[in-house]
């Protein structure tokens, strides 16, 4: 603990000494001075992470655009605080660790981030996260671009590129797929519910992924790669632990997608296929064990979105995605004693979101889970429901204000602030509405309030 | 602290931590080829250099000498397509300084290119672009 902390501390230190020294500075202020763009050019809103059409294709050309002048331009370091008050419908019980059961104000993140593009070809993203809810650090989002070139097909541009990056989605360039996906902050200490499909986190910051990609015409995007978990040695420096389990085989990822641009809209459909052979969690810190069984889970997820991004006052985007999973949980079911194996989980997500002057954004989000009891996942030890199903029905509206991000904004392009408002209302949690967990406890029980300040340099 | 020691703790900082993600100090002379990669880093992502190949902007292939919002197929803002101006190489030196100055209203988002070194390059380069 105390080595990983160390080790990721000292990968911070340059980047917090020169945020800190240099100003008050998105996803990230460094890479609006590399390309000498706004922040609202790339991102919805003005503030990251929901992409633009540029914002897409600056992620695909492999954060390599560099139209950017002076020394800030090749300064590739962001530095990201999240802070909030969280406030739950009724009392934690038991209360969040250090703690008290409501009413919590948390420094939830502080986020150093290496960006940017090392010539034509070559660039990446990496983000160090330490979080003083559990006063851990760990390697956060990842997503390097080893090598990118365009060539011509058809007389249209087609690029290719690689990636290696530590979660399914994370180098997705669409905001309707989940590492990036809506609500884009969430509260650290309120309860969330436990059923989501394994392209939703099962491999978040555990697993190298290395797919290879090709973009044409700024229209079709297609990638195919594989995931593998890290070794319990790696994790332990990178400051996460196994998810689902420990991969047997490499986990094939599979990505399509389609854009349509026309007058000031955008909109797409996608596509995206996971498989998982993996040996289950012991419960143990990095340790997982296949003598009972391996656990096999197959993703299907399909997705769309369409932006309106008018350069006058008003935007508007609306995205949703649908996965179906199946499950086969031989492993797990052996570890837990249950007797079934089969099953299968259903997730839809999708959110409205409507934008003023870039400045005052407004968002309904809705999110719900479904499939049958399933006792291996959802009656184990620390997840409380009752039934054992998966279901849960959330609706989160936002209100944000984004005062800078602008070209003319104060300190532009090194500085930008989120200040937002957050409800989240369940219908649903953990498989029930009323006593979901045996113990009284009622879904809307978990209804959360949260205030944050979003701040980047 | 002042904004000079400030600069050189930055820059002592980056280079020292990052010395391999830095480029190293970089002098052109104003020539075609300097400013190809220009093109290629700054305006690539949404220009292409290719007849026929419009991106987010529309492509730059034969740009010298013709008029503003001419190229066929891409849907130019009506402040692009209206702006009359005939691409030379003063014109195109005044409007990469600022674009949003030259053409208010223009949709292409990029700030401009302050260096007047560079900005010869590309239009060098441009000019090669037929
Ligand atoms: C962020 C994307 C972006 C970048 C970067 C960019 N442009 Fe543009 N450019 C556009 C768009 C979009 C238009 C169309 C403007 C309109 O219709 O209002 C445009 C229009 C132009 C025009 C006018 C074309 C015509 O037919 O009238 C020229 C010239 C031009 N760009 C040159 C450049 C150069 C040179 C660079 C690099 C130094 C560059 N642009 C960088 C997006 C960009």
């Amino acid at each position: 603990m105390a080595r990983r902390i160390r080790f990721v501390l000292w990968l911070l230190l340059p980047l917090a000494g020169v945020a800190l020294a240099t100003r008050p500075a998105e996803a990230i202020p460094a890479f609006a001075a590399q390309t000498g763009q706004a922040c609202t050019d790339c991102h919805v809103g003005g503030f990251g992470p929901e992409l633009t059409p540029l914002g897409r294709a600056f992620k695909i050309g492999g954060y390599t655009q560099r139209g950017g002048e002076g020394w800030a331009s090749y300064v590739p370091l962001s530095l990201m605080i999240q802070t909030s008050f969280t406030n739950t419908a009724s009392d934690q019980n038991p209360p969040p660790q250090h703690y008290a059961p409501n009413n919590n104000f948390s420094l939830d993140q502080i986020s150093g981030f290496i960006g940017g593009g090392i010539g034509e070809h070559t660039g990446g993203l990496m983000q160090f996260t330490w979080t003083d809810v559990d006063n851990t650090a760990h390697v956060d989002n990842m997503d390097l671009r080893p090598y990118t070139t365009t060539f011509n097909l058809g007389g249209k541009e087609l690029r290719i590129g690689t990636t290696l990056n530590n979660a399914p989605t994370v180098q997705d360039p669409y905001n309707s797929t989940f590492v990036w996906g809506f609500p884009f902050i969430a509260s650290a200490i309120a309860p969330t519910p436990v059923g989501n499909p394994i392209l939703a986190g099962g491999f978040t910051g555990n697993a190298i992924g290395y797919t290879i990609y090709a973009w044409w015409n700024n229209a079709l995007y297609l990638e195919g790669g594989a995931y593998s978990t890290f070794s319990p040695w790696l994790l332990a420096r990178f400051g996460n632990d196994y998810g689902i389990g420990s991969t047997t085989s490499p986990a094939p990822y599979l990505r399509a997608a389609y854009e349509w641009q026309w007058g000031e809209s955008a909109a797409w459909i996608g596509t995206i296929f996971m498989h998982a052979d993996v040996d289950p969690p012991t419960g143990i810190p990095y340790q997982t064990t296949g003598a009972l069984g391996t656990d096999h889970y197959t993703d299907y997820a399909f997705d769309a979105g369409y932006q309106l991004l008018n350069h006058g006052p008003h935007s508007v985007t609306v995205q949703g995605i649908f996965t179906h999973e199946n499950q086969n949980l031989k492993g797990t079911a052996g570890l837990t004693g249950v007797a079934s194996t089969g099953a299968n989980l259903n997730q839809f997500r999708a959110n409205v979101s409507y934008w003023y002057k870039n400045t005052y954004g407004f968002t309904v989000g809705w999110q719900k889970t479904w499939g049958p009891a399933n006792a291996a996942l959802y009656a184990v030890a620390g997840v409380p429901s009752a039934n054992d199903k998966p279901d849960n029905n959330a609706v989160i509206i936002e209100a944000d204000w984004v005062p800078f991000g602008k070209d003319s904004s104060l300190w532009a392009p090194f500085m930008n602030l989120k200040l937002g408002v957050q409800y989240t209302a369940y219908t649903q949690f953990n498989g029930g509405t009323s006593n979901y967990d045996g113990l009284g406890t009622r879904a809307n029980d978990n209804n959360t309030l949260l205030l944050f300040a979003w701040l980047i340099f | 602290m002042s904004r000079r020691i400030i600069h050189t703790i930055v820059l002592g900082a980056a280079c020292g931590s990052l010395a391999v993600l830095l480029p190293g100090p970089v002098a052109h002379a104003a020539d075609v080829s300097a400013g190809k990669s220009a093109f290629r880093n700054a305006c690539g992502i949404c220009h292409s250099a290719e007849p026929g190949v419009n991106k987010i902007g529309p492509t730059l292939f034969g740009i010298m000498g013709r008029q503003t919002g001419s190229v066929p197929g891409y849907s130019y803002s009506a402040a692009n397509r209206n702006a009359h101006i005939t691409w030379t190489p003063q014109t195109m030196d005044k409007y990469l300084q600022g674009p949003r100055a030259m053409i208010p209203g223009t949709k292409m988002t990029y700030m401009g290119v302050r260096d007047p070194e560079k900005r010869a390059n590309i239009i060098a380069y441009l000019a090669t672009l037929k």
